[in-house]
């Protein structure tokens, strides 16, 4: 009998993203609870208790983030996504101005140039404010879910789902590289 | 505590959810507490959300416990009540009182 709640690294990820404080005192407080359930529930039962926790807890602990000053780590977030659309677009433009190329190879380029820019991204928010890479990423998975769900044949599907996977791994990383840093 | 301040329903209900508790006070005694007691079926986040916005008053102090196994290898953060929190239990409960006072008619209660 499994006792971990299903999928529990993606709440702590919710959670993080988010900016919640106590984050690790919180996953423990539903871990725990989530094992009570199981001793008298199934683990489909208990583990839509441990969702319907954490989907209820999202809203309440990310405007607390806001309250507690957290618009500022929003605010540096926006302004970098902002900057990071036209150095990103500058540099596609710029590439494909010189390098003649087919549209696979056009889409390649552009995703290597999202990502390295989704780096740098994340690592210029991280060094304005801690947390703030975490906003950034949230931001870019809801834009880029935001393309799939509207936009959906404008590029091939590989490259929605490398930005939809990858983008997120690439800001993080820059955000964790700017931590090491300092 | 300043004059007028008072508690908000669920800030009144963790508080006394922390002062029954005592030292076994922490996220998830707190929201069983208060769902065994009122039947109110709380999220853990809008417990974390009350309980930091009573530590910020300096009602409650916290502290982390040690790391455990059945916690998936997380501590728990402990909640205590202070001096200060005591005295706004008390002026919340005294107003509730107050404003209560003779509407027991009103809402049919014998």
């Amino acid at each position: 009998m499994t006792q971990r709640p299903p999928a529990a690294v993606w709440a702590n990820l919710a959670f993080r993203l988010i900016g919640a404080r106590d984050v690790d005192a919180i996953i423990g407080d539903l871990t725990e609870e989530y094992r009570i359930h199981r001793r008298s529930d199934s683990i489909a039962t208990a583990g839509c208790w441990y969702w319907r926790q954490v989907a209820r807890s999202l809203p309440i602990l990310a405007t607390m983030t806001i309250r507690r000053g957290g618009w500022r780590m929003v605010a540096v977030a926006t302004v970098t996504y902002v900057v990071a659309q036209v150095v990103e677009a500058g540099g596609q433009a710029a590439v494909f101005a010189f390098v003649p190329m087919d549209a696979g190879g056009r889409a390649g380029v552009s995703l290597g140039i999202g990502l390295l820019t989704a780096t740098l991204a994340g690592y210029v928010a991280e060094s304005s404010r801690s947390g703030a890479a975490m906003a950034l990423t949230a931001m870019s998975l809801i834009t880029v879910v935001m393309l799939m769900v509207t936009l959906p044949d404008t590029v091939p599907i590989w490259y929605q789902l490398a930005f939809l996977t990858l983008g997120p791994v690439s800001t993080l990383g820059g955000g964790v590289l700017s931590s090491r840093r300092s | 505590m300043p004059r007028g301040d008072l508690l908000g329903s669920l800030e009144h209900i963790v508080l006394l959810a922390v002062v029954r508790l005592g030292p076994d006070a922490y996220g998830v005694t707190v929201r069983r507490e208060i769902e065994r007691r009122t039947g109110r079926d709380v999220s853990i986040g809008a417990v974390y959300a009350t309980l930091e916005r009573l530590e910020t008053k300096g009602y409650i102090s916290s502290l982390i416990g040690e790391p455990t196994a059945e916690r998936g290898g997380r501590a728990k953060r402990h909640f205590r009540v202070e001096t200060d929190g005591v005295r706004a239990l008390r002026v919340s409960q005294d107003a509730i009182k107050k404003m209560a006072v003779g509407l027991s008619r009103a809402w049919g209660t014998p």
